[in-house]
This record gives C-alpha cells, sequence and structure tokens, in this order.
C-alpha cells in the first residue's frame, strides 16, 4: 500500500464547487493544496507533488505548464479545462502535461482519470 | 536520396494524393495507403522513418472508426507517428499524445486536416528533428559505454588474473618454506617464506585494483548518465515553439546541470580527501548533523 501523495492546485478562478469536489474525492489519498498561479512556480521549486492540478483558466497554459514541467521533470501534471478543445489539448501536451481532462462534476470520472495519471506515472518509473 | 521515408494512410484519395505530391515536393519518400491493411503491411515491411496516420481509415462517416489510431496503438512501436483527422476531439488527442503505461505515448503529434499540408510538413519536420537527434543521442552514448566498459572491463580481467597468479604462486612457495623448514633446511626455508609473503601482499594490491576498476566502471557510467539528462533536456527546449522560449529553457537547464555538476563534483573531491584519511563522508556529515 502506497503512502499519502501530495496534491497541488494552481487556480486563478475561485470556482468552489470545483475546488471542494476535488479535494473532497482527493482526500483518501492525500492533502490538496490550492495556489494561484503566481505563487505556483515558486512553491514547486521548493517542494514537490506527487501530481498537479493545473486549471485551464489560467492565463497561459503552455508556458505554466512547461515552467511547472521543469522543476519537476517526472512529476505528473494534469490541465483541467471547463471547456475542453483539441487545439488547447495539443497546446496541453506539447508543453509536457501529463494529461488534459473535462473540469467535470463528475466525481468518479474525474477520480478515474486521475488514478489513472497517477499509476501510468508508478508504472512509467 | 530522399530525406526521409514516410508512410502517409488515408481512405480519402484525394487527400492522401495531395499530401503524397506536397511531401515528394518537399524531398520525402512517401509510401501512400488507403488501409488499415496495407498501413500494416508497410509498417512491418520496415524501411519507414515516419508515419502520417489518419484515425478513420474505413469509413469518414463513422463516428466509432477508429482503425487508424488501433494502427498506431498495436503496429511498429518504434516508429513515430503523427495522428491526422479531418474531426478532430480533445479525446482523441489525449489517446494520441498522454503516456501510456510504459510512460511513452501513442503519437508524437495530433494535426487536424483543416490546419492544412503546410502544418503537417511542420508537425512532420519537427518529429523527424528529434527523432534524428535522439537516434543520434543514442548510437553516441552506445558507442561511448561500449567502449568505456570494454576498456575497464579488460583491466579489472588482467588486474584480476595477475592476482589470481600473484597469489596462487605466493601460497606455494609459502609452503614450500614450510616443507623446507619442516625437513631440517631452515636458511633456505626462511627467505622462502618471506617470499612467499611478499608475493601474497602484491596479489592484495591487485586485488585493490581490481575494486578500483570497478569503481571506475561506476563512475563512468553515472557521467554518461548525466550526459544524457542533459542531451535530452536540451533537445526537449528545441519542441519549444518560439527560439526566445527555447533559448531561455536552455540556459536554465545549462545552470541547473552546472550546478548540480559543481556541487557533485565538490562532494566527490571532499569524499576522496576524507576516503584518504580514513573517514566516510556520512560519518562527517552525521558529526555535523550532531
Amino acid at each position: 500500500m502506497d503512502g499519502k501523495k501530495s496534491f497541488l492546485l494552481i487556480d486563478n478562478a475561485q470556482s468552489q464547487h470545483w475546488h471542494m469536489m476535488l479535494r473532497e474525492i482527493l482526500a483518501p489519498l492525500g492533502p490538496l493544496e490550492v495556489v494561484v498561479e503566481d505563487e505556483a512556480v515558486g512553491l514547486v521549486m521548493t517542494q514537490r507533488f506527487d501530481l498537479i492540478v493545473v486549471d485551464a483558466a489560467v492565463r497561459s497554459v503552455p508556458l505554466l505548464v512547461a515552467r511547472v514541467r521543469a522543476q519537476h521533470p517526472w512529476g505528473s501534471i494534469v490541465v483541467a479545462s471547463a471547456d475542453p478543445s483539441w487545439l488547447r489539448a495539443r497546446e496541453a501536451f506539447q508543453a509536457g502535461a501529463s494529461d488534459y481532462i473535462s473540469k467535470t462534476l463528475d466525481r468518479v470520472e474525474t477520480l478515474a482519470s486521475i488514478r489513472a495519471v497517477l499509476f501510468k506515472a508508478r508504472r512509467a518509473t | 536520396m530522399a530525406k526521409a521515408n514516410i508512410l502517409v494512410a488515408d481512405n480519402e484519395p484525394d487527400y492522401l494524393e495531395t499530401v503524397r505530391d506536397f511531401l515528394q515536393r518537399e524531398g520525402f519518400r512517401v509510401l501512400p495507403a488507403a488501409s488499415p491493411a496495407e498501413a500494416v503491411q508497410i509498417l512491418e515491411q520496415g524501411g519507414v522513418d515516419l508515419a502520417v496516420i489518419d484515425i478513420r481509415l474505413v469509413n469518414d462517416n463513422d463516428e466509432r472508426d477508429t482503425s487508424g489510431l488501433g494502427v498506431v496503438k498495436k503496429y511498429a512501436p518504434h516508429v513515430p507517428k503523427i495522428l491526422l483527422t479531418r474531426w478532430p476531439r480533445y479525446e482523441d488527442v489525449r489517446e494520441a499524445l498522454s503516456g501510456q503505461l510504459d510512460g511513452l505515448p501513442n503519437a508524437v503529434d495530433f494535426v487536424a486536416k483543416q490546419e492544412g499540408v503546410q502544418s503537417l510538413l511542420t508537425a512532420i519536420n519537427r518529429a523527424l528533428h528529434l527523432v534524428t537527434r535522439y537516434r543520434e543521442m543514442s548510437d553516441n552514448l552506445a558507442r561511448r559505454i561500449n567502449l568505456g566498459y570494454d576498456d575497464a572491463r579488460q583491466q579489472s580481467k588482467w588486474n584480476y588474473w595477475f592476482s589470481l597468479a600473484a597469489s596462487v604462486i605466493g601460497m606455494t612457495i609459502i609452503f614450500v618454506g614450510a616443507y623446507l623448514a619442516v625437513n631440517g633446511y631452515q636458511p633456505v626455508a626462511i627467505p622462502t617464506t618471506v617470499a612467499g609473503v611478499l608475493a601474497q601482499g602484491i596479489a592484495v594490491l591487485f586485488f585493490k585494483r581490481v575494486d578500483l576498476s570497478n569503481v571506475r566502471i561506476d563512475a563512468r557510467h553515472r557521467e554518461l548518465m548525466e550526459i544524457k539528462w542533459l542531451d535530452t533536456l536540451m533537445a526537449a527546449c528545441d519542441d519549444f515553439s518560439t527560439e526566445e522560449k527555447q533559448e531561455s529553457y536552455k540556459g536554465q537547464v545549462i545552470n541547473a546541470a552546472t550546478q548540480m555538476w559543481l556541487t557533485s563534483g565538490s562532494r566527490r573531491a571532499r569524499a576522496g580527501r576524507l576516503k584518504a584519511k580514513g573517514r566516510s563522508a556520512g560519518d562527517v556529515e552525521e558529526g555535523v548533523g550532531r
């Protein structure tokens, strides 16, 4: 059995429903820290996270993902979008995202996506 | 001579012909396929540098047709692939570009037909550039690992045989000395035994050299891995869209690598100095901690 994981959500918007849902579904796996975009890069330089969720509403997803990826070369980064599009998904992957998911309020779907990313990361290492 | 052999698989004859003509004008050799079976056949024949495969390879009007994706997933995993579609969806991008269980994505890029052949060409050039760079890097690395390994193993082997021979000779001389002493030839027995002990001492020195050779093999491996990491990161920087970003990230990579090498270099030197004094670095760090 694995130990507790640590999660980070980078989100400028104050979408409380999404934050709460994410915190609740991740609670059995580990704690979730929520920061805004400007604080994120500084935080990932000093702290390691098993999974970083980037809200697609940040100013520039590719730039932020690339900057986070530079600090976490082997970590998992998931971009969550309320309005997913194939172009933005491609940009996110090209910048170094591990996955691009729909910011749905469906708990089962969100948890399944996150678990899949964590599982793949564990298998790949 | 063609720049590269590119498999283009699409069941739309007009599009296939347009892409084939365009890529041939750009200097590529195009291997066209109009169905999954043809694509698989070409992939299995070998000699394909890159594959461009349409997702709906059987029926363009069938949303559930993902036969092209099936070909990408199942065949020739060593061939980089670009997925092509007229109906791009983010789910397909996920399927194409997210890492699978082995950590690698199914495809290296995803292009919509609406973006035009020029975008496809950009994606092809980018993929080939990365592939060429990775292949050169890994070939060069493999060559260097083999050379370093062979050299260190050869040295280790010779040291081992020398030490074994010296040890056997030493033991034999000691036994002869003991035999002579028992039979009353003390004046000859004493120098013989001393010579045997000296031979054993030489054997021990050679065994220490074997240890040093093994340490050298480890060090060579570590250095090669560090070089590989740096090369991989530098190649990844080329994938950024603007030169400004590429330069900025290359600068960060070089800074990080320099810091790592300087830190590990000084740590190794310190460990060497401590070893010479008969203490391990761990002992000192524990002492500092206390």
